[in-house]
């Protein structure tokens, strides 16, 4: 049934009042709701995932019926699978600078966190002689299977 | 005439926005958690914010027509989606309309805060509402928020120019409040999903 009129949703005291305490639902910005979402453990991501596969079934169904698709879900598709991409394509990092960081322990990002956090310190401690020596072998296993080390 | 909706569309932050008023209208109703689902209808907030937008975009409920290219959706959307939340809710009411009416007294005695067509349901544990008290146990401790929502529940006050006239502060201050009770809101909501979790294993 395309083409629907929906009606506004005359507001109550009530909803007067949740408008006055959280401010209007109507006029959520996008920081807020990244508030919400990390309040629930929620990846937005997840939720184009689901909206892309919802479309995509619906697509295909057109297909499969001989119909064509509509531009607009066309349209929507080609934008689903482009934000899809761009979350998955992880920041890019040099990694002279980034193996340098990380043998110091200075790495200013999860990495470190995660050494740092193994070895009960603190993030931007210095990384023990032991931690080295490890790092170190790990990263001469690295080179010997890199033939541009050679 | 080129039709390019969609195209330029932010479906990742449309959809956190619609997530955020669903999980908003969820907790209002004291349904639990991250997961919650509305009784006999297997939806939850997510499923909410997606069905709206995928409805949006292949033409089932309702046909958008944008004036300006750059025109948002979102206060459309919000409309939509706050009648299924309501059509929902009329559905799980039917499926649960069998449970003690009894209860009825006490969730208005409990001081609840929400839409009238809501707050005699009787599916959803009284003790996992929104109340009063649960807004005021939120902001606890927290001198701007407690002033805050005194003047809203206490004064009755609910225009923004004239709650922000009355605590001396800018309509901006104003909104930065209300977007920190909607995220405390938020973690208690998530906190209540929790806990019970916690208890049924």
């Amino acid at each position: 049934m395309p083409g629907k009129k929906i009606r506004p949703i005359s507001k109550t005291d009530e909803d007067e009042l949740f408008d006055a305490l959280l401010g209007p639902d109507e006029e959520i910005d996008l920081d807020t709701a990244k508030d919400v979402l990390q309040a629930y453990g929620v990846d937005s991501s997840d939720l184009v995932a689901k909206l892309r596969s919802r479309v995509e079934a619906e697509a295909h169904r057109l297909r499969s019926e001989g119909k064509a698709v509509p531009v607009p879900v066309e349209n929507a598709l080609r934008n689903l699978r482009n934000a899809s991409t761009k979350k998955s394509e992880p920041d890019s990092v040099d990694p002279g600078s980034y193996i340098t960081s990380l043998l110091s322990g200075t790495l200013p990002s999860a990495g470190s966190q995660a050494v740092a956090s193994l070895r009960g310190r603190k993030p931007g401690d210095r990384v023990s002689s032991k931690d080295k020596e490890i790092l170190d072998s790990l990263k001469n296993e690295l080179d010997e299977g890199d033939p541009e080390s050679k | 005439m080129d039709d390019s909706r969609f195209a330029n569309i932010d479906f990742d932050g449309l959809l956190s926005r619609l997530f955020a008023v669903a999980q908003g209208l969820f907790a209002r109703q004291g349904l639990k958690g991250d997961a919650s689902i509305l009784p006999a209808t297997g939806k939850s907030a997510e499923d909410l914010a997606v069905d709206v937008i995928s409805d949006l975009i292949v033409g089932e409920k309702v046909e958008w027509r944008p004036k300006q290219p750059d025109e948002d959706p979102f206060p459309l959307l919000v409309t939509v989606l706050k009648h299924d939340f309501l059509d929902l809710v009329r559905k799980g009411r039917a499926y649960k309309r069998t449970r003690v009416v009894g209860s009825l007294q006490d969730e208005e005695d409990l001081g609840r805060i929400a839409h009238p067509e809501l707050a005699t349901d009787v599916y959803n544990n009284a003790e996992d509402a929104v109340t009063k008290e649960k807004v005021y146990a939120l902001v606890k401790g927290d001198g701007e928020m407690e002033e805050y929502v005194e003047a809203v529940l206490e004064l009755g006050l609910t225009k923004p120019k004239e709650i922000a006239e009355f605590l001396g502060i800018s309509s901006d201050h104003g909104r930065n409040r209300q977007r920190r009770l909607r995220t405390k809101l938020a973690h208690w909501h998530r906190s209540v999903a929790i806990t019970d979790r916690g208890k049924s294993h």
